[in-house]
């Protein structure tokens, strides 16, 4: 079999494996980043300065009798964890992660660092995000709790708000780009201006970086936007009725998912795997860099900012940031028309 | 005068700047302020009307999938007048049964635009966006009092099926768009004349789903299951609008695709259209004969309005072409007003639409009588009215045709429908009236507008040969 | 049999299979994931003809946003009645038969003369064509759609907003 088509199996394989960990890491960083903030230590128990912990917590799960709720949905109930977590893998399928590399010259044609390379690699990445919201609502409607339906009507609710905002706001990288590919709008952002700063979309479109994060965080359900779980009200929203494995693909399919959109910020605002010193045979380690100060964000902000009420969350995205949205990509489309002729 | 890329579509954009005019009037309106919004409607209606004037032989084209032929634009102009007397018995009644003022007329002239584009419409597609903008328009409009209960079951009736016919009429877009490769008319019209001998199946699956679609929205048996509570539970005034307006513009794009398009295959659609001509003048009339309310009764009536249409479209030779456009001007003008008739007499707390509400009607507003009178008299086709010229010319196209079937059924149920008109009129003078219901007084502008639609109506039946020239040579431009 | 013969018809049960289920499935919320399926399906069959662009698309808009839509409103009516709504599809008999009728007419009209299988005409980058066919030749439809949303969205709030 051509050694190339092994080596592209190998790079989803990596990928997949890659996110997996993500999520591992993401718990350990989240309960440490917080627990600093808080000032205390975070997990410290499990292997040095607690590194096993997300193992020993998946251990914990794993041991937990799966319960599912009388009068609940059988298949629906089973069948959402699993939409949740399949969505949250397949999105990152688009996400190139890394320039082309021959693999130091094993190879006489490069490969791409990803799973797959689309030509409207930004569309499905929005697409499949979307259909991440149905993992959530069939596990609040399906498990017949009055707290998981209102978690789960939050989610669709807050989700249809916040991805028009998203969308918009990435519209206008599209514009600059001039392409749908992912992979092709990263490229188009190589080289500096002025020798020293480098041509990254965010400094043309602050306001969409700005916007896309927020909406990120909203689509993502995390905190300030946290409401399908607000726990304070919810219980634990959509995911109360859950246990044991099944319960633990929710929280695992939220750190994909922050991945994905820490990942795809990268890609469209922040250069991708464009950056000094290091050659692009090695650009994945800026990739990475960009992916963790960005992700380092998210847990910063959940644990600075409280939580929003809910009419403030609707009121913000329909009144604020979804005009704002619109507002950037009349501006930028204007602006690529006049420069373009 | 303009430039050359968008004139076809002039028309239809002075209409629908007029609506966003009233939507953003009504969005900064301070609360409790009266607004002239039907006077912003108007001022766009008329622009309209202006512009399709001036595009009048010009056969201009925009984009390719609009045409301003004479055809067009005869039914634009038909179309603005229904818009227009439309907005102006609304003014009353807008504002004695408290509806909201911006919604309603944007919405008007939002389904105005939509009726204007699809008369003139060159591409399947836009006709069926078209169809869509009117319609949709016109749901809402239908359930405009939202705290009657019978104004929403009437809403999401013709809600319901009317996205049903949609589906119909997208389906027969979609295979018609297989078989030619295009939605534009001309290429479509091109592509069938060169099949006419090949006898393809999918070209009659595409015709019959076609037809489906437009004898839903002309309301044709049977597929006219909508129409009687969709129109008795809508105001009166709504009524009026889309029994003639929805009626027209439907019809146009009808006869566009029919005569222009799928005339080499008149052999296989003719029959359909015979039966469903037939069915509808005979169901129309007969189940409007047994009807106790006024509107229910009209919206037998404009069912079976819609079979002597019919009737024209079968028999489409020189006679019967002019003919289908001088009867959508008359039955337009004379549906619209007796509709406008029965708005005024409504009160916010009753409609006042049963039979037995006309009684003695003479006696307290014996102008608002006189004035139904007419139109009742022209709705069922007798001298001197602009309806007695329509249903000769059409009856006399079918004869001539050869269609002396058609002709008969249309004059047997024309007879008929004169005994329920004549009921009416019977009541409102030689009843007396019940002391209890006082009708309301009626504002200038609506009174003017009755006065102008019932001069019409007596002008054509009297003098219907400019108009008829008219019809014929704007007829001409299609086929 | 190739890939995409495989592909074609393992999509084609997939979508009638599921249209089936929207229809017959008493559960309303059941029925509308059904539809939430085909509608991913019907993408499906845009990938295999290779519009990468339109599949994107219906998964966005349909599965991803107006099923949404749609399982909000079904969830939250439920809420206001207090019940399972449950779909009563009467006559299903009946609707059969007129079902049968029109898809043997059409198969049959098919099979007789099939459809030519006409390659359009469109450049190496379908989106790009997509996008300047939308900003030329069909900018007018496009626009009208514009006027029939700014109708349909003033109708649905009409209808949806509290007395003042």
């Amino acid at each position: 079999m051509d050694l190339r088509f092994l080596v592209q199996l190998a790079i989803i394989g990596l990928t997949f494996f890659m996110l997996i960990n993500a999520s591992a890491l993401l718990v350990y960083a989240e309960r440490k980043v917080m627990g600093f903030m808080q000032q205390r230590y975070g997990p410290y128990r499990v292997g040095p300065h607690g590194l096993l912990q997300p193992l020993a917590d998946i251990l914990k799960l794993l041991m937990k009798e799966e319960l599912r709720p009388k009068g609940a949905d059988r298949w629906l109930f089973t069948l959402a964890p699993m939409l949740a977590i399949t969505a949250a893998f397949a999105a990152f399928a688009t996400v190139p992660w890394g320039a082309e590399t021959t693999l130091f010259g094993l190879l006489d044609q490069p490969v791409k660092l990803g799973a797959a390379d689309l030509n409207v690699g930004v569309l499905v990445v929005f697409a499949i995000t979307s259909m991440g919201v149905y993992g959530i609502v069939l596990a609040g409607w399906s498990s017949n709790s009055k707290y998981s339906l209102f978690g789960g009507l939050r989610a669709s609710a807050q989700m249809i708000s916040y991805e028009l905002s998203y969308a918009t706001a990435l519209s206008a990288v599209i514009l600059l780009a001039g392409s749908l590919s992912i992979r092709e709008v990263v490229d188009g952002q190589a080289g500096y201006w002025l020798g020293v700063v480098p041509r990254w979309f965010v400094f043309l479109q602050p306001v969409g970086f700005l916007i896309y994060v927020i909406a990120g965080v909203a689509e993502t359900n995390r905190a300030p936007f946290d409401f399908p779980e607000a726990e304070q009200e919810l219980v634990a929203g959509y995911n109360t009725e859950y246990s044991s494995v099944r319960f633990a693909l929710f929280p695992q399919a939220e750190y994909i998912n922050m991945t994905t959109m820490a990942a795809v910020a990268t890609d469209l605002y922040l250069g991708g795997w464009h950056g000094p010193f290091l050659p692009a045979e090695y650009g994945w380690i800026w990739f990475l860099l960009k992916v963790g100060a960005i992700l380092f964000t998210y847990i910063w902000v959940r644990w600075t900012v409280p939580r929003y009420r809910y009419d403030q969350l609707m009121q913000f995205g329909w009144k604020w940031l979804f005009p704002a949205s619109v507002v950037n990509l009349v501006v930028t489309a204007a602006l690529v028309l006049y420069f373009h002729a | 005068m303009f430039s050359s890329g968008i004139d076809a579509v002039v028309p239809m954009l002075c209409v629908t700047l007029a609506a966003l005019a009233v939507m953003g009037a009504e969005a900064f309106r301070a609360r409790g302020e009266q607004l002239p919004l039907g006077g912003l409607g108007v001022v766009g209606l008329v622009g309209a009307a202006i512009s399709a004037v001036l595009l009048w032989n010009r056969n201009a084209v925009s984009f390719g999938v609009v045409v301003a032929d004479n055809f067009g634009l005869f039914v634009t102009l038909v179309l603005l007048l229904v818009a227009l007397l439309t907005i102006m018995f609304s003014s009353t009644v807008v504002r004695r049964d408290g509806l909201p003022a911006g919604e309603y007329y944007a919405l008007v002239l939002f389904a105005t635009a939509g009726m204007i584009m699809m008369a003139t419409a060159n591409d399947l597609l836009v006709v069926f966006i078209a169809l869509e903008i009117l319609s949709i328009a016109v749901y809402v409009l239908t359930g405009i009092r939202r705290d009657d209960s019978r104004a929403i079951e009437a809403a999401f009736k013709y809600f319901l099926l009317g996205a049903f016919s949609s589906a119909f009429f997208l389906y027969g877009i979609a295979f018609t768009y297989g078989l030619a490769g295009s939605t534009r008319l001309d290429r479509v019209g091109t592509y069938m004349a060169a099949q006419s001998m090949s006898g393809n199946p999918l070209i009659l699956v595409a015709l019959g789903l076609l037809l489906v679609g437009f004898a839903f929205k002309i309301s044709a048996v049977p597929f006219h299951m909508w129409t009687p509570d969709a129109y008795e539970g809508a105001p009166a005034v709504v009524t009026g609008f889309m029994s003639t307006g929805v009626k027209a513009a439907a019809f146009a794009a009808f006869a566009r695709v029919f005569l222009s398009v799928f005339e080499p295959f008149s052999g296989e659609w003719a029959p359909l259209v015979w039966l469903l001509a037939a069915a509808t003048m005979i169901l129309g009339t007969v189940v409007g004969v047994a009807q106790s309310n006024l509107k229910r009764m009209l919206a037998y009536s404009s069912i079976a309005h819609g079979g002597y249409l019919l009737v024209g479209l079968v028999a489409a030779n020189q006679v019967g072409k002019a003919a289908i456009l001088f009867y959508l001007l008359a039955y337009a003008v004379t549906n619209l007003a007796a509709f406008g008739v029965i708005a005024l007499l409504g009160t916010r707390e009753a409609a006042n639409d049963e039979l037995r509400d006309y009684a003695g009607l003479w006696h307290t507003r014996p102008a608002l009588a006189a004035l139904m009178t007419v139109c009742l008299l022209s709705l069922g086709g007798l001298p001197p009215t602009a309806g007695f010229i329509g249903k000769w010319y059409i009856f006399s196209a079918a004869v001539s045709a050869g269609y002396y079937g058609l002709a008969v059924i249309g004059v047997l149920t024309s007879v008929v429908s004169v005994f329920f008109y004549l009921r009416v009129v019977v009541m409102m003078y030689m009843t007396d009236r019940p002391a209890a219901i006082a009708p309301p007084p009626v504002s200038a502008v609506a009174m003017a507008a009755l006065v102008a639609s019932i001069a019409a109506i007596i002008a054509l039946g009297i003098l219907p040969t400019p108009v008829l020239d008219f019809a014929a040579q704007s007829i001409a431009t299609i086929f | 049999m190739t890939g995409d013969v495989l592909a074609f018809w393992g999509l084609a049960l997939l979508l009638v299979g599921s249209a089936l289920a929207v229809v017959l499935s008493k559960n309303l919320f059941h029925a509308v994931l059904w539809l939430a399926l085909a509608l991913t399906g019907t993408a499906g069959v845009f990938l295999l003809l290779e519009a990468e662009f339109l599949a994107a698309i219906q998964l966005l808009l349909y599965a991803g946003g107006i099923v949404t839509i749609v399982v909000f409103a079904i969830v939250v009516t439920e809420r206001l009645v207090g019940e399972r709504i449950s779909q009563t599809s009467r006559r299903i008999a009946g609707g059969a038969v007129v079902a049968a009728a029109l898809l043997g007419l059409i198969v049959s009209a098919i099979v007789e003369r099939p459809l030519a299988p006409a390659e359009p005409s469109i450049g190496a980058d379908l989106t790009r064509t997509i996008g300047e066919l939308v900003q030329t030749r069909f900018v007018l439809p496009f626009e009208l759609l514009a006027v029939l949303m700014l109708a349909a969205l003033m109708g649905a709030v009409y209808f949806a907003r509290p007395d003042d």
